[in-house]
């Protein structure tokens, strides 16, 4: 039985789509410095805002970083759409392999680098805070004037398209396998006719 | 087929190098504002206007902290109760920043600068929100030791002022909480302030 388009693929492509636009508006992964907020950080893939006291402050290298995962998952989600109008084609498998990973990379290397940022943020400033939850941190007495402590309440969480990506790379990878449901059944021999 | 695999490849390639060789074009006579612009050195350094805190120009007569700076009390009026020892004083305070805060708590003890006499304990009304660049009262109540009144009584009899510095501070800013282990220097209080 010929398949004229792979549905999950279809709806991954649009889903990446929409997750780039999602990204750029919610974050991923949110940390509140004070209470109410006098700092905070906004994280996914494609935006990152600093905004301390009121002032955006703009990182050159992750602002770029951004712009090429952006344009990555664009290029991912465009190519998965082409690739589920024409699953049977023979360059399918090359459009599948190209579109189907982007969004499962990014998860994979966000969560890698909120990893990484947390732990290189502590190794090198002495600030530590969490990933997830709440509390109350000290900062390193390098930030603070002589003969005072300070200490701030942090709040720290991931939102909810961090979780909507996953179900993105999810169905990216449930696409890859049914595209070898539809590649066997391509291959199946025609049934016998009656004589 | 080879066709669409070579343009996925530059596909590839061309979304992170070109955001990325974009910004390094841009930075090229200073690589390392890719990572630290100045906005972000001048915060590490203590000189951003962002923030109005030098450690540099805390250092005052008393060769303690001063946490002024992010906020400027001015001194307005004050009730006595001579029977129960207390007073309530209010202040004028400036939000220096271009940033609503809140006070949320305030405490600190003051002493006599002549033998470090425990003179009285302050603690914040109510929690004052100041809006960015503008002016708000606030209420400090406190009491005063007897010891330190006899002290008053003994050796300032002809003086119209006692100096006083305050010990101990804490003061909770939007879920910031700064604590001075010095002094500060909070000047000559004269007699006829508090009755």
């Amino acid at each position: 039985m010929q398949k004229k388009i792979n549905i999950i693929a279809f709806v991954a492509g649009i889903s990446t789509l929409l997750l780039i636009v999602i990204s750029i508006f919610v974050p991923w992964w949110q940390l509140a410095v004070g209470s109410p907020a006098i700092a905070s950080v906004n994280v996914s893939p494609v935006n990152l805002n600093l905004d301390l006291l009121g002032n955006f402050i703009t990182i050159p290298i992750i602002y770029a970083l951004n712009i090429a995962c952006a344009l990555s998952l664009a290029s991912g989600g465009i190519i998965m759409l082409i690739y589920s109008l024409r699953p049977n084609k023979s360059y399918s498998n090359k459009l599948l392999g190209f579109g189907y990973k982007k969004p499962l990379y990014a998860v994979i290397l966000f969560v890698i680098g909120m990893f990484a940022m947390s732990y290189l943020v502590q190794r090198f400033s002495g600030f530590a805070f969490p990933l997830i939850g709440s509390g109350s941190q000290s900062l390193p007495q390098g930030m603070a004037p002589n003969g005072v402590n300070i200490e701030v309440a942090v709040s720290a969480g991931f939102g909810w398209p961090f979780y909507f990506a996953i179900v993105v790379a999810g169905l990216c990878v449930a696409a890859r396998l049914y595209h070898r449901k539809i590649a066997a059944d391509t291959m199946l021999p025609p049934p016998p006719q009656k004589q | 087929m080879q066709v669409i695999g070579i343009i996925l490849i530059l596909i590839s390639v061309g979304t992170v190098v070109g955001p990325v060789g974009a910004v390094a074009i841009i930075y090229r006579d200073d690589l390392s504002q890719l990572v630290i612009t100045p906005q972000i050195r001048d915060i590490i350094n203590g000189n951003s206007p962002i923030i109005p805190v030098n450690s540099n120009s805390n250092v005052d007569s008393g060769g303690g902290p001063n946490l002024g700076g992010l906020m400027s009390p001015t001194f307005v009026s004050a009730q006595v109760d001579e029977a129960t020892h207390t007073f309530t004083a209010t202040f004028k305070i400036t939000n220096t920043l271009n940033y609503d805060l809140t006070l949320k708590s305030f405490s600190a003890n003051v002493e006599i600068t002549q033998n470090h006499i425990q003179a009285s304990s302050l603690s914040l009304g109510n929690p004052v929100t100041v809006q960015a660049g503008e002016t708000a009262p606030l209420t400090i109540s406190g009491s005063w030791t007897q010891a330190a009144q006899d002290y008053i009584i003994n050796n300032y009899s002809s003086s119209a002022s006692v100096e006083v510095f305050i010990a101990n501070a804490e003061v909770n800013v939007n879920g910031v909480v700064i604590q001075s282990s010095g002094t500060i220097d909070a000047g000559n209080i004269p007699f006829n302030v508090v009755g």
